[in-house]
């Protein structure tokens, strides 16, 4: 569960472990308003998450709910081995997993046509990319869901390879090919999208 | 391969956080916090923390008599084997002497604590059994870790784990001093009320 060095605003400086140490305690004895400001500092980053597995908006949110539900009600277990933002996400990572599993999403997608239909010259060749936030987004939401995890996991959150095998339990190099191919897939759809 | 995708996004990556959820979420979840507390008083203060309570009793009054029963065999064994400890207590002194210290710091409070401790053996004999038996468990792992230290490679944790150990015991044996304490309070005040009304 360790996080990369990969920047994320979940990484804090040492006076604002503190701080988040001590809302965390105060949370631990049950006080409502560090409730309050633990969720008003977390959930947002936590929906945004959550909605790049689960990609639909009600899902997320109700991830959001049970994460902090969850989050509240363990927190005495919570032991400072990691951030609490961390600690926090690994919780919705796993119920946001768990609903593509209840939707009978496959985690793990076969999508041959779409690595041979590909040219080799024109997937590795990021260089020419116009890359926007809003475009990046939305071709993420056209992955099929096992890429879309691989890679929102890698790419966004920062895990490593093995990580991510063991968040969705699948071998580690199945994550190895599912995000070359979740890569090359979603710059396959940023030029389309550049085209239109 | 080129990397500019996963450059992109972590250069850009608190701009993709930018999708917010409804404020009725909070509102939900509040309410749901709100019915668990409830619940909580009732279950945990109730129930949970006084099984909790109980056994902590439990477990101290079990420690108390093992270490009073066995504590003096212990001290003549302990005498005789001056030479094996010796070399553990060498291994803690060449690894780190703060570590050294604070090792001798817990073990002098222990046996500060056990003698104290001692006195309730005649008023209490069941309850300092049990005590002495807790403190045992934990001073038995304590001599295994210690007995391991010089031969382990990773010397540096086991020292770690036996200092954390040694807090256990001074924690456990302030409980257990705790709990007489409260214990002799009542009698106190039941032989003052006896006096009282003869």
């Amino acid at each position: 569960m360790y996080l990369k060095s990969k920047p994320d605003q979940l990484e804090l400086t040492a006076s604002a472990t503190i701080f988040y140490d001590d809302l965390v305690e105060k949370c631990k004895k049950g006080d409502a308003r560090s409730y309050e400001t633990l969720y008003q500092q977390y959930s947002r980053a936590m929906f945004n998450t959550s909605l790049r597995i689960v990609n639909n908006a009600s899902d997320a949110e109700d991830v959001l709910q049970e994460a902090f539900m969850d989050a509240f009600r363990y927190l005495g277990d919570f032991n400072y081995k990691s951030t609490f933002g961390a600690w926090l996400k690994r919780i919705v990572i796993n119920k946001s997993i768990n609903i593509l599993r209840k939707h009978k999403a496959d985690l793990v997608d076969i999508d041959k046509a779409a690595v041979h239909e590909l040219p080799n010259d024109e997937v590795l060749d990021e260089e020419q990319l116009q890359l926007k936030v809003e475009e990046v987004k939305r071709a993420v939401t056209l992955l099929p869901n096992g890429y879309r995890t691989v890679l929102t996991l890698y790419l966004f959150e920062g895990y490593d390879h093995e990580e991510i095998a063991g968040i969705m339990r699948i071998s580690e190099s199945t994550v190895r090919t599912q995000y070359h191919r979740a890569k090359q897939k979603l710059i396959h759809i940023i030029k389309q999208g550049g085209v239109k | 391969m080129s990397n500019r995708l996963e450059k992109f996004i972590q250069d850009n990556r608190e701009a993709f956080d930018s999708e917010e959820p409804r404020q009725q979420v909070w509102r939900d979840l509040q309410a749901k916090v709100a019915e668990n507390k409830k619940d909580d008083r009732i279950f945990h203060l109730g129930f949970l923390r006084w099984t909790a309570a109980a056994a902590v009793v439990i477990m101290l009054v079990g420690t108390f008599y093992y270490v009073i029963q066995y504590g003096e065999r212990n001290n003549i064994a302990g005498q005789d084997k001056q030479g094996t400890p010796a070399t553990a207590d060498q291994v803690v002194n060449e690894l780190n002497p703060t570590y050294a210290k604070e090792v001798y710091h817990f073990t002098q409070l222990i046996e500060l604590k056990q003698s104290e401790l001692k006195q309730i053996e005649k008023e209490h004999p069941e309850l300092y059994q049990q005590f002495v038996k807790d403190i045992n468990k934990l001073d038995n792992s304590y001599q295994a870790l210690k007995t391991e230290l010089p031969k382990n490679a990773n010397r540096e944790l086991l020292l770690e784990a036996m200092i954390q150990n040694l807090k256990l015991q001074t924690e456990l044996l302030n409980q257990q001093l705790s709990i007489i304490k409260t214990l002799n309070q009542k009698n106190k005040q039941n032989n003052e009320s006896n006096s009282k009304s003869i």
